[in-house]
């Protein structure tokens, strides 16, 4: 069930009835209920492996609270021996939590990148002559399936590390993992946020969350309707064609996939956290207003801020922190010195943070690529800071000069465009298409040839981004537009309301008219 | 309390000036096509009309309402779309009688050749669209089309939103029309006669064609209407005239009059060389032929009150003088 089908517009409408109908004690039963409905509804088949994260990482973590409860050191006990039982104890706590790990990463793996696997086997075992033909499989990738995998092994690692208890009730353990606006594409919730969050509380209605919350959902249609799947028809027309187009137009499809992807997955996001808010339920932001980013780094920390963080809290710091790091480190200290020590540790931990965040968003090279490209990146602005620092003093640049801002915005939106060649191309040969087709001399600069849009989507377009930057402006200077919009008298405010609501019914892109897209998140 | 009033009271005129702008938004967004064939219909005085008639674009092209009217005396109306299917027609014929109490339905028998309850959503959405917001037109939906398609006949927004950047001044305006669903068309298509079959050569009906022919004449003979079976000269295609040949069975099994223009065009003196818009459709010099006979018919077996000279009908002598300045054939 998309987002921007009816079928869901009337899904979520039983389903925000329900849950205030619902007496407040049992409300997390219903939305149980509805998001195993909403899941179930993509498919039976995708269902099974979902049943199965849950109650495996359910009775990892349950298991893990036992051995933690059990525990308790004899006050007659000898320092050593005290270390030793504790150790034991330890070490049957990451034998649990290993297994759930390994089982949970296993399906995912298996599933997403079985076949990549054999077949990029096969092509580097051909280089050296050993060729054999790998035995791929059909394997159809549940919806969703790397966002609650993250999700709950997030859970049971937090469970290990004692950050939040384990969930008792299956049932409520159950939504946790599968709660509806999250589960197809994020946020990658964490537990105690979740619940902290009211997951199972069951607020009270307010009148005013609840119209924010709306408001916010038909903002996010608007993005994905209006801008996204617009400026996709662009995008795809170039991508499709890429050989037959200029310089110029190849450049201008970049910089619209850059703000497709961003109204697609930003939109899927405001339609999840306000039909959440609606329910009096938060969850984790995803995004803020990633392309005012005055560098990667930064724009990493305002990108898929929860992908993010899970990477930083579950691969970079315990890779830091691993014996051989460690070791490593320590090796490094006593020859080259602190600096260089931490730095190389930093560096390793990055690049296997970056490899795996490429490897996470698909099973091909060039989502690898994509990864590698932003650890490498960010790499070379950790290295290179100080020296940066240096020219810029010695330029006498002052830093808090919108000028100087706004070459680094624009700086830090180049880089990420020429990110998105790789992330955007079916393969690395096309991403090196493209960027040849952009520094080769004989590509001309531009061509007669239209991409896809009319002078009227465009100007629609033209107009609906213009919105969606004045929002992010607001979102930058942390400011809620929809607090400016309600000080405003009500038939402005209505004005307004109406104006996006009318602006997605007439100028989005859905129904019979067009082929209906899907989020681009899904399908990773 | 109050608080909560008056957040309901808002909420409400919200919901209310949302439904406003969304039926507007609809209607001029949406395909005009054939509009000004049936929106006037729902213009007619309640119970006004003495004959209806149902079906196709072949009812369209082959009556003309206003030459009843002007030579007969006969208050007629074509509620018809194009490439309309029996089992269109029969929501359609509910529809009509929401508003009218004919004595006599005519009912285009044209699409017998079908088996499926729509021939196209394109034509589909000509006949739904044009329908008034009424439970008739949602059982119809939920009858002629499947899950998938119902919503964009239910909200047909989603299907002609995309059509924001041809809407012209044109899409604003009110649908009037004084051709009383007649489609007026003077071009001229030379087409060759239809083959000859033996009379008792018969083809089946379709099963879905016939269940809703079934449930016409039943629906007619329930409100105690004359149905009359109808087939216009068009040129023959997926065994029209085998086909109407098992249709005389059925009217006969209802006692019921079929007249088959098609097989009998010398009944008219129908000319395929001038008489054809296209060898499908009459064109004006065709429809008159073909007009003038059911005129006839009605004056001879029909007994329906002349209503040239009623003062209730006094609007369709000025549309009439309209009509004759604006179309000349």
């Amino acid at each position: 069930m998309i987002f921007t089908s009816l079928k869901f517009i009337l899904f979520i409408s039983a389903v925000f009835i329900g849950y205030f109908i619902f007496p407040k004690r049992y409300r997390w039963i219903w939305l149980l209920i509805s998001s195993y409905c909403f899941y179930f509804s993509a498919s039976i088949k995708y269902g099974f492996y979902l049943v199965f994260s849950t109650i495996s990482t359910y009775i990892a973590a349950l298991a893990i609270g036992k051995i933690t409860e059990r525990f308790s050191v004899p006050p007659d006990m000898g320092k050593e021996e005290k270390k030793a039982l504790r150790r034991k104890n330890d070490r049957k706590k990451k034998l649990v939590v290993s297994a759930a790990v390994l089982i949970n990463f296993g399906i995912l793996f298996f599933i997403k990148y079985y076949n990549f696997s054999v077949l990029s086997l096969a092509k580097f075992t051909g280089l050296f002559g050993f060729d054999f033909s790998p035995h791929t499989l059909s394997l159809v990738l549940p919806v969703g399936i790397s966002f609650y995998t993250f999700q709950v092994i997030g859970y049971i690692i937090d469970v290990y590390r004692g950050v939040c208890d384990p969930q008792k009730n299956f049932f409520k353990y159950a939504l946790f993992a599968s709660y509806f606006p999250q589960i197809m594409q994020g946020p990658i919730g964490r537990y105690q946020d979740l619940v902290s969050g009211g997951l199972f509380e069951g607020r009270s209605f307010d009148y005013d969350r609840a119209m924010f919350g709306l408001q916010r959902m038909t903002f996010g249609f608007f993005e994905k309707l209006v801008i996204a799947d617009r400026l996709a028809i662009a995008v795809n027309t170039v991508w499709a064609d890429y050989a037959s187009y200029g310089k110029a137009e190849i450049i201008f499809a970049c910089i619209l996939y850059a703000i497709q992807i961003y109204a697609d997955f930003a939109g899927y996001m405001d339609i999840a956290l306000g039909a959440s808010e609606v329910m009096g339920i938060k969850m984790a932001e995803n995004f803020d207003a990633p392309y005012f980013a005055a560098s990667v780094p930064e724009f990493w920390r305002r990108w898929h801020m929860t992908l993010g963080s899970w990477f930083r809290e579950y691969l970079f710091y315990p890779v830091m922190r691993s014996g051989w790091c460690s070791a490593l480190g320590k090796k490094l200290k006593k020859s080259l010195g602190k600096g260089v020590s931490s730095k190389t540790t930093t560096v390793i931990a990055l690049l296997c943070v970056w490899f795996f965040t490429g490897l996470w968003h698909g099973s091909s090279w060039h989502y690898v690529a994509w990864g590698v490209y932003y650890g490498i990146l960010i790499i070379l602005s950790m290295l290179l800071a100080p020296l940066f620092d240096k020219a810029v003093d010695k330029l006498s640049l002052d830093r808090e000069r919108p000028s100087y801002k706004l070459v680094q915005i624009l700086k830090t939106f180049a880089l990420v465009c020429v990110g998105y060649v790789l992330f955007r191309s079916d393969s690395l040969s096309q991403a090196k298409g493209i960027f040849m087709s952009v520094l080769s001399p004989a590509v001309p600069l531009s061509t007669p040839l239209g991409i896809g849009l009319d002078a009227k989507d465009l100007k629609v377009a033209l107009v609906a981004v213009a919105v969606l930057f004045a929002v992010d402006l607001f979102r930058y200077k942390k400011i809620d537009p929809r607090s400016v919009i309600s000080k405003q008298g009500l038939w402005l405010r209505w004005i307004i309301y109406f104006a996006f609501i009318f602006a997605v019914l007439i100028y989005g892109i859905y129904g019979p008219g067009y082929s209906s897209a899907s989020f681009i998140y899904f399908q990773f | 309390m109050k608080r909560t009033i008056f957040r309901i009271v808002k909420v409400t005129a919200f919901m209310l000036i949302f439904c406003v702008l969304f039926s507007y938004a609809t209607f001029v967004l949406r395909n005009k096509n054939e509009a000004n064939i049936v929106l006037p219909f729902y213009d007619e005085p309640k119970n006004s009309l003495d004959v209806v008639f149902i079906g196709s674009s072949h009812m369209m092209c082959s009556i003309y309402p206003m030459e009843l009217y002007d030579r007969y005396g006969i208050a007629s109306y074509v509620f018809a779309s194009s490439a309309q299917l029996l089992p269109q027609s029969y929501y359609q014929l509910k529809e009509a009688l929401r508003y009218q109490s004919p004595k006599v339905v005519v009912v285009d028998v044209s699409g017998i050749i079908y088996d499926t309850k729509i021939s196209s959503n394109e034509y589909a959405h000509v006949q739904i669209d044009n329908m008034s917001f009424s439970p008739i037109k949602y059982q119809a939906i939920f009858d002629l089309f499947d899950k998938s398609e119902m919503s964009e006949y239910i909200f047909n927004i989603i299907r002609f939103h995309s059509r924001w950047k041809e809407v012209t001044s044109e899409d604003y305006k009110k649908i009037t029309s004084l051709t009383k669903g007649a489609y007026i068309s003077t071009d001229c298509t030379p087409a060759e006669p239809n083959p000859e079959y033996p009379t008792d050569y018969k083809m089946e009906i379709y099963p879905t064609a016939e269940e809703y022919l079934r449930k016409i004449i039943e629906l007619c003979i329930d409100n105690e209407i004359t149905p009359l079976l109808f087939n216009s000269p068009a040129l023959e295609e997926a065994n029209s005239i085998p086909r109407c040949n098992s249709v005389k069975d059925l009217a006969a099994e209802y006692n019921i009059d079929f007249i088959d223009l098609n097989q009998n065009t010398e009944l008219i003196g129908f000319d395929t060389a001038t008489d054809y818009r296209d060898p499908y459709h009459c064109n004006a010099y065709g429809a008159m032929k073909v007009t003038s006979y059911l005129g006839n018919y009605f004056s001879e077996n029909c007994n329906l009150p002349d209503r040239r000279e009623d003062t209730n009908y006094s609007a369709w002598n000025d549309q009439l003088d309209m009509y004759r300045k604006q179309y000349v054939y």
